[in-house]
């Protein structure tokens, strides 16, 4: 019986002793858990700080560096769109326009005369002989290369050809033709010529063999506004 | 109704219905791979004196400023080839043409309608696109572009018939379309329609069906039809026909959006 209740006596202080373990290890974590966040928070927030701090950095020097950028991207703008505006010449220059046969005359960049003018009838030749030739006006940027007064046409095959008349020799004295190109001609490479016409009717309208025809005031105007290695823009 | 007439109705809507998902979710799938084919079209920046410009554009103005460098890089890039190029300044309405750097022509666009992929597209993406002009491949219109006219030559003087005036009405619609190389449909309408009939739609009736016939194979396959980027511009016929026969078939055209 004895042995039984020392027994029991010591179940009750082991199970005394479990309790009191038990109860100071949750006051350890209970006081520990807001030391622990207090402690955390004191090593953290610096932490976070510096980090902030770093992250702050980092995007001041973007921004510094995309101001940058940006600066010299502006300054690059301006540069290309001077140089692109200088592009279009201060000296006189014309454009035609062959869709609907206009042509407009520019001077320091400013527009000093506008008219009807005849462009290329977009007519296939065919001869009987399978040669061919279309009628157009060369589009794209050309250049004055010679300028005459009273200028006498050379007649090439093809004008023999479309009459249905036999094709003279080169030097044939029937090639030559005088008082059908107006008072002026301009040459633009390739033999096609801005020149004058006896068919003023057809002005404003597709008529020619691929040069430009103008009347004699416009023609006039033109000669003495252009000079050789003026630019010729035709569309 | 008789049964049979009804099965056979139900089962053409059902292939109907079928067919308008399956279509709708294979042109959303064509439309993301032409976004993801853009990206990787124009990942590179263009560069001055070998230094490449990349885009940083964060706030609407520096966007612009990007945006306006890169129109300026296409313009000068253009201004170097011989040929008349085109200019399409989608923002101020300007359709222009331009040869070695000189407008000579400047027409007004009247409506235009673009593709939602450029505003879909990032920024920096889009700037690189814009940065050098697009080289056009296909050329298709209602006009000709050389609207050339055959002259037998007479044997001799008897049969020679002097020209006569050369019919310059101008009824036929122009419309036409113009197609990069990199995908990007331009299509010019006339505006006001010169006529309300069919015919004013013939070239895009035509076109649309060319578009349905090739992409009906790949429907039926299951395959992903192509998705190209649209810009459509309304403008005056004048303009339209002049643009139209100024470009050359491989012309260069540069585009600015915003």
């Amino acid at each position: 019986m004895e042995t039984t209740d020392i027994h029991n006596e010591n179940t009750t202080d082991s199970k005394r002793g479990f309790s009191y373990k038990l109860l100071f290890l949750k006051i350890t974590i209970l006081l520990c858990l807001p030391i622990t966040i207090l402690l955390a928070s004191f090593t953290i927030e610096p932490l976070a700080e510096y980090t902030l701090k770093q992250h702050n950095q980092d995007t001041t020097e973007t921004v510094t560096k995309k101001k940058q950028t940006k600066k010299a991207v502006e300054k690059l703008t301006t540069h290309f769109k001077q140089k692109f505006v200088a592009l279009t010449p201060y000296k006189p220059y014309i454009v035609v326009n062959t869709t609907y046969n206009r042509f407009k005359l520019y001077k320091n960049r400013k527009l000093i005369r506008t008219g009807f003018c005849s462009t290329g009838s977009y007519t296939l030749l065919k001869s009987q002989n399978k040669r061919e030739w279309i009628f157009q006006t060369p589009k794209g940027l050309h250049k004055i290369q010679g300028k005459i007064t009273s200028p006498v046409w050379r007649r090439p095959d093809w004008s023999f050809i479309e009459e249905g008349l036999p094709v003279p020799s080169k030097d044939d004295p029937s090639r030559w033709e005088a008082g059908v190109l107006g008072d002026y001609a301009m040459s633009i490479g390739n033999g096609f010529l801005i020149h004058g016409t006896i068919y003023k009717r057809f002005l404003g309208m597709p008529v020619t063999h691929g040069c430009i025809r103008m009347n004699d005031e416009d023609l006039k105007a033109v000669y003495n506004t252009l000079e050789i290695s003026s630019m010729v823009y035709i569309f | 109704m008789n049964k049979s007439l009804k099965i056979f109705l139900l089962t053409a809507i059902a292939i109907f219905a079928l067919t308008i998902v399956t279509y709708s979710v294979l042109k959303i799938i064509s439309v993301d791979r032409m976004l993801n084919s853009f990206e990787k079209d124009y990942a590179n920046s263009p560069s001055f004196q070998k230094q490449p410009i990349e885009f940083s554009g964060s706030d609407s103005s520096s966007k612009e400023i990007f945006m306006q460098f890169a129109y300026y890089n296409a313009l000068l890039e253009a201004s170097k080839s011989d040929s008349i190029s085109l200019v399409l300044d989608i923002k101020d309405s300007i359709a222009s043409l331009l040869i070695k750097g000189v407008t000579v022509h400047k027409a007004h666009i009247d409506k235009i309608k673009i593709s939602p992929l450029f505003k879909a597209v990032e920024p920096k993406i889009l700037y690189n696109a814009l940065s050098s002009p697009f080289i056009i491949a296909n050329q298709k219109s209602s006009i000709p572009k050389r609207p050339l006219m055959v002259k037998i030559a007479p044997r001799d003087t008897s049969e020679y018939v002097p020209d006569i005036i050369p019919d310059t009405t101008d009824i036929t619609p122009v419309n036409f379309t113009l197609e990069t190389s990199t995908g990007i449909i331009i299509r010019i309408f006339e505006m006001p329609p010169s006529s309300k009939t069919v015919i004013n739609l013939t070239h895009f009736v035509k076109e649309e069906t060319r578009t349905i016939f090739r992409d009906l194979p790949k429907i039926v396959t299951l395959k992903v039809p192509e998705y190209h980027p649209y810009i459509y511009l309304k403008m005056d016929r004048k303009d339209a026909k002049m643009i139209y026969r100024a470009i050359p078939q491989k012309a260069l055209v540069v585009i600015k959006i915003e």
